[in-house]
Parts: C-alpha cells; sequence; structure tokens
C-alpha cells in the first residue's frame, strides 16, 4: 500500500508542478486553485504514508529513502503554509518541481538492509533537523529564484506576461531570507547531533573529512548570510544568489553522505 | 413584453449633447417615475455617466422605443431632431448583450475600467428602489453585473496600467507588494506629481512628503495630499526614509545624481527604493539605475507601460466578448420561457373555454343520457382536446428554448389567434400563477 500511496503523490504533485507552471504563463480561472488542489492531495496522501511508516516501526526516516520522503513531504508541507500565510502561488511552480524530484529519488535509493542507521536518538534528531533545514532553505531558494528574475524583469523594464505573476520583489527577499532565519538553528543543531551521534557510536560509523568540510562550507555560508542581514541590512541581488548557494552546497552535503 | 434600451454614449455622441442628456443622480427617481408614467412602459432603468445616458425599458411592443424618445426629449425640453441621429437602440438579445458589455468594461472609453461596474451597480439599485424594475430587468442587472465580475476575473481587461498614475501603483506593488505603510516623496510641486502621489495614497502609501524650491507652493501641495513639507535642500535625508520618489521638478540639471544616490542607498541600507521620474528634463541621472535596489522609471517608461497595457486590454476585448455572447446566450434563452408561458396560459383557457361553450350548445339534446355517460361524453371532449394540443404545446415549449425561437413563438401566436397585447395584460412575467404554465402542460396529458 505505501508504494501505491507514493506513486499517487508522486502524480499529484507532478500535476500540481504543471498547473503552477502553466499558471506563470497562461491567465486561466481556476488554473492555481486546480493546481494546489492537486498539491493538496499529494500531501494528503504523502502525510498518510509518513504516519503508517511512524506506525510500522518506530524510527522512520531511518535510511535514505525515507529521509528523502520526509525532504519531500516537509518541502511541500512548508510551501503550502507559505501558501496560506502569503498568498504566494507562484512560489508552487519551483516548490512542487523540486518536492517531485525529491520524490522521484526515492525510488532511486532502495532501503537499506539490516539495521537502521539512524537507531541511536542522537542520529534520529540530526536526520529530522537537517531534513527540516533542508526543507526551509529549499524554500528559500525558491524565493531567491523568484526574487532574481522579478529583479532582473524590473531592471531591464521587461514587464510583459510572467512579470504581472510574479510575487513582489520584497516580499520574496524578506520571506527567503525569514526561512534562512528558520533554517539556520536547525541546522547547526543537525550538524551538532550528527557529530556527537558518529562519536556515540564510532564503533560502527566514521565521518568523511570531505563531508565534514562541506557541511562547515554550508553552514559558513549562511552564518555569514545571516550575519550580514542583522548587521547592515544587506539584501538584494547578491544576498539571493547566496541562499541558491547555500542550497545547493545543502544538497552537495547531503549527497555525500553514506546512510550504510 | 420587450426590452428595449435607447441611449448614446461618446462613441455616438459628442460632449456638448452628452451633458444635455445626463440626469444626475439625485433626479433620478423623479426621472423614473416620469418613465413609469408612459403608456407601456412596465420597467425601466436609467443609467447615466459622464460618458453616457441608457435608458432600459420593459414594453409591451417593440415600437414603444419611441416612447422613450418621446420621454428624454420632454424630460430634457429638447427637440427629438436635436439629438435622435446620436441615439442608438436595440432590442431584445441586443439589448442584453448590450448592457453586458457595458458592465464588463468592453464599451468604455477606457477599456476595462472598474468605475462602470459600480455605475451599473447604482442605477440598477435606484430603479429597484423606485420600484421601477421587476423580473426582467432584476435578473438582468443582476446578470450584468455578475458578466462585469466574470470579464474582470477570467480575462485580463482590467488588467495594467490604465495612466501614468495606475502604472506608478502597479510597479510599485511589484517591488514593495503592499503599499500600506509605504512613504512617498513628492520633488516639485507641479500637477503631474500630486497626482501619482495620489493615486499611491489610494492605492495605500498614505504618508507623503512634498520638497519644493519655494517653500510656501510645498506647502500648499503637502496640504492637499495630506502629508508634509520639507525644504528642498533636505531631500537626500528624506530619501533615507521614503520608499518610493517622484521627480516632477521644473529643474533644467538633474536634482538627482548617481553618486549622491550611491550615499542615500548606504543609509537606507539597501532597502529597494522606486523612482518615478516624471519631470522633463529629467530629474533623476540615467546612470542612478545601475546601482542595486534602485528601480528607475522615467515619463517614457511610464507611457510605454500604458501603451502595452492598452495593447494587452485590447487583445483581451475578445475573450470577454466571447463571456458577453454565452451570457446573453443564457439570458434571451431565460426570456424566451418566459414569453411561452403567458403563451400557454393562454391557449388553455381559450380552449376550456370553448369546450364548455359548445357543451352548453350540445347539453339540451343530450339531456336523455345518463350521468355516467354524461361524464363519458365529457372525458371524451377532453381527451380529444388535449390529444390535439399536445404537440403543439410541447412544440411551443421547444421553440421558446430555440435560437429564433421568438419569430417561431409568434406565428404560434399567428395560427391560434392569440393577439401580442392580449398575452401581455394577462400575463405578469415571473408572477406566481405563470410559474405554473408550462408544467401544467406536462400533468394533464
Amino acid at each position: 500500500m505505501t508504494s501505491a500511496l507514493l506513486g499517487a503523490s508522486l502524480v499529484a504533485y507532478f500535476a500540481a508542478s504543471v498547473l503552477y507552471l502553466a499558471n506563470l504563463h497562461i491567465k486561466r480561472r481556476y488554473l492555481a486553485s486546480y493546481a494546489t488542489t492537486a498539491a493538496v492531495v499529494g500531501f494528503t496522501l504523502q502525510t498518510i504514508r509518513l504516519v503508517a511508516q511512524i506506525l510500522a516501526h518506530a524510527t522512520p526516516f531511518a535510511d535514505a529513502p525515507e529521509a528523502i520522503f520526509f525532504l519531500s513531504w516537509a518541502t511541500a508541507a512548508l510551501y503550502l503554509v507559505v501558501l496560506v500565510w502569503f498568498r504566494l502561488p507562484a512560489v508552487g511552480a519551483l516548490a512542487m518541481p523540486l518536492a517531485v524530484v525529491a520524490l522521484a529519488l526515492v525510488y532511486r535509493f532502495p532501503p537499506a538492509p539490516g539495521e537502521p542507521l539512524a537507531s541511536d536518538s542522537w542520529l534520529r534528531i540530526h536526520i529530522v533537523a537537517i531534513v527540516a533545514s533542508f526543507a526551509l532553505f529549499t524554500l528559500a531558494l525558491c524565493c531567491a529564484v523568484f526574487y532574481l528574475v522579478q529583479n532582473k524583469l524590473l531592471k531591464s523594464k521587461k514587464l510583459r506576461g510572467m512579470f504581472r505573476r510574479l510575487p513582489p520583489l520584497e516580499t520574496v527577499d524578506a520571506l527567503g531570507h525569514m526561512l534562512a532565519a528558520i533554517g539556520f538553528p536547525l541546522l547547526t543543531l543537525g550538524i551538532v547531533t550528527g557529530i556527537v551521534g558518529v562519536e556515540m557510536a564510532k564503533l560502527r560509523l566514521q565521518i568523511s573529512s570531505v563531508k565534514l568540510f562541506a557541511a562547515g562550507l554550508t553552514w559558513g555560508v549562511y552564518a555569514i548570510y545571516l550575519l550580514a542581514h542583522s548587521t547592515t541590512g544587506w539584501r538584494g541581488k547578491r544576498a539571493n544568489w547566496v541562499l541558491i548557494v547555500g542550497a545547493l552546497l545543502t544538497a552537495l552535503t547531503t549527497a555525500l553522505h553514506r546512510f550504510a | 413584453m420587450h426590452l428595449v434600451v435607447v441611449g448614446l454614449n461618446h462613441k455616438t455622441a459628442p460632449v456638448e449633447i452628452r451633458e444635455k442628456l445626463a440626469v444626475p443622480e439625485g433626479n433620478l427617481p423623479k426621472a423614473l417615475e416620469a418613465l413609469r408614467a408612459c403608456h407601456w412602459v412596465a420597467e425601466c432603468c436609467i443609467l447615466s455617466t459622464c460618458n453616457r445616458t441608457e435608458i432600459y425599458a420593459v414594453t409591451a411592443r417593440h415600437e414603444d422605443e419611441e416612447v422613450l424618445i418621446q420621454f428624454v426629449s420632454d424630460y430634457h425640453g429638447m427637440p427629438r431632431a436635436s439629438f435622435q441621429d446620436h441615439l442608438y437602440r436595440h432590442r431584445g438579445h441586443k439589448a442584453v448583450e448590450h448592457l453586458f458589455s457595458v458592465a464588463a468594461g468592453i464599451d468604455s472609453m477606457m477599456v476595462g475600467e472598474n468605475q462602470i461596474l459600480s455605475q451599473v451597480k447604482n442605477a440598477f439599485c435606484i430603479a429597484d428602489e423606485s420600484d421601477s424594475t421587476k423580473a426582467i430587468l432584476n435578473n438582468l442587472f443582476q446578470q450584468a453585473l455578475s458578466v462585469g465580475k466574470r470579464a474582470r476575473t477570467e480575462t485580463d481587461i482590467s488588467r495594467g496600467a490604465f495612466s501614468i498614475g495606475y502604472g506608478a501603483v502597479e510597479l510599485a506593488r511589484s517591488i514593495f507588494g503592499s503599499l500600506s505603510g509605504r512613504t512617498t516623496l513628492v520633488l516639485g510641486a507641479g500637477k503631474m506629481g500630486e497626482l501619482t502621489a495620489k493615486h499611491l495614497a489610494r492605492a495605500g502609501a498614505a504618508s507623503v512628503i512634498v520638497a519644493n524650491r519655494t517653500f510656501s507652493r510645498a506647502e500648499e501641495v503637502a496640504a492637499k495630499l495630506g502629508g508634509r513639507a520639507v525644504p528642498f535642500d533636505s531631500i537626500h535625508e528624506a530619501m533615507a526614509h521614503a520608499d518610493i520618489v517622484i521627480g516632477s521638478t521644473g529643474s533644467s540639471e538633474p536634482v538627482l545624481k548617481r553618486e549622491e544616490m550611491a550615499k542615500i542607498m548606504r543609509l537606507r541600507h539597501d532597502r529597494p527604493i522606486f523612482l518615478i521620474d516624471i519631470a522633463v528634463p529629467r530629474d533623476v541621472e540615467p546612470a542612478v539605475s545601475e546601482l542595486e535596489n534602485v528601480f528607475l522609471y522615467d515619463i517614457d517608461d511610464l507611457e510605454a507601460l500604458v501603451q502595452q497595457s492598452n495593447a494587452e486590454r485590447q487583445k483581451e476585448i475578445e475573450k470577454v466578448q466571447e463571456v458577453v455572447a454565452e451570457e446573453t446566450r443564457k439570458f434571451a434563452a431565460w426570456m424566451r420561457t418566459l414569453e411561452a408561458v403567458p403563451l400557454i396560459k393562454l391557449l388553455r383557457e381559450r380552449l376550456d373555454d370553448l369546450q364548455d361553450s359548445e357543451w352548453q350548445r350540445y347539453s339540451g339534446k343530450l339531456a336523455h343520457l345518463s350521468e355516467k355517460d354524461k361524464e363519458t361524453v365529457r372525458a371524451i371532449m377532453q381527451s380529444l382536446v388535449n390529444k390535439i394540443t399536445h404537440s403543439p404545446l410541447v412544440k411551443i415549449k421547444e421553440y421558446a428554448a430555440s435560437s429564433n425561437g421568438y419569430e417561431k413563438l409568434d406565428v404560434a401566436r399567428e395560427l391560434f389567434g392569440v393577439e401580442v397585447a392580449e398575452a401581455e395584460e394577462n400575463a405578469e412575467p415571473g408572477g406566481p400563477d405563470t410559474s405554473a404554465g408550462p408544467a401544467d402542460v406536462e400533468d394533464r396529458q
């Protein structure tokens, strides 16, 4: 049943992605609301599967596919929160395709055989914190991309087509910053619990220096971004590029993980 | 009953005529009262704006639109010849289509403007309050309002800038999102600057600062806009706080240079700023737009935006026309069923009368029959009438819903010798007993 739920939510997210992208380019009544309906359907199916997994065994998100599944769920959840609070369906045109990519990756990784990695509570916290921060950074990335596109359109005075359907510049700028600011402490928590967890389970695991370096770099990028923003009010084009680089680094660090 | 509209608008009449035929809102109830008093006028509504004056009415015959024209002439005390050539007259579904187009904004001087929708609503409310509308105009105007809303939500007909002021608001919104709590700084005390600031204030940017070389002029304009005046040499400090700056001075040299703007941006911690330069020669050095988070638009950019919006709205007219056509079809179908109802009712009454009179005529000759046999004879008569009229009545209902049903119903009236005027007098459109008509036909078979 869980694989059927997985497939169905993938289809729903894909439909939502197509509809949201279409909504940026053509004006049709209800297009955005159809897209949102598809997104909500996909999210509900995912939630059912997530709950089923949690009920089935006490350690969810234990292996790679489960963690990636959780990431796609968290991204969709965050997008829906952003939609309700800020009324920015345009963001869905990027957030939903990213949720689709994450969900499709679940198929790429077979479940790890044997004992789940994250049986230690430290590593469990590590995974949840990292995935949650990753979802926040993903949404921040969406905001940053929309900021850069809208900024370019406004600067070059190309005010046709998509321009009117994109979110206001300052709104996405502020939202991107807010998401990064929430994600950062979670990232910090995730890195710390990860290191402690590996130390505690030293017999079985070891941490690669490349991974540690990538994690440190990611952390540093967000730390500098947030520091510059809070001290000098740093914002605009370059600041939003940093949000994109940060999200890419997060993805890279995750890709360097070997779960088993 | 027939729906007609008689009127004139900015396309058919010059302003000298339009202003003479306009009916001020305060005079509308009296005018409607006078109109209702006219012979054959069952329902009426007057839509009078600065671009149009139109009388919508439900009358007994099509020709009664002459009554409306006479009314206009009498009411304004103007000879018919002085305005008749500027009038348009639409009947039936053409009248429906006309009002729907007006409400949708495609008949307006500024295509897609929103004001007309509230004007249509207002005209209807006044007519409704003075009991000048009944079933048909009530439904017509309510439909018109929903067509107006549909056109605006389903198409881009009312999107984009209608003028420089609108353009400024649209751009400001796409930079800042909500404009509430935003501050506008106006450089110069010209009319254009004031107008643009007013637009922005109406959109939420209510806090206004005015700077002008002659301080007293700045104070005057600031008073009008509900803002405050600052001396011209402190504009750089003011720009550190303002979000939107309107340049409209008469200065021959730019009042804002790139280096100055760079300094201001540092003071602003790079918060975005929207510079609207509507002055000619320009107030802001073009190189200023190279700075990050500075969005500089000059008068040509805004003009281009307005023209582009106009062109885009023109493209939307066709889509709106589709909506109007669809809704007109629906409304016309509704009206046709309304017209079949009195006809069927009348026909049925006539046949019942005929049965009764024939029975009276022959009852003497049938006196020898038993009560039971008499009942049988009556049942045969009734059954015969029902059988004969069954298919015509079904057909009338079908005609009523078909595209040229109007003419077909006229044929039916002729065939059965039922006069139009007679039908009008006997039937109150949409009244409780007529609504039972078509259902009746089914029941008796």
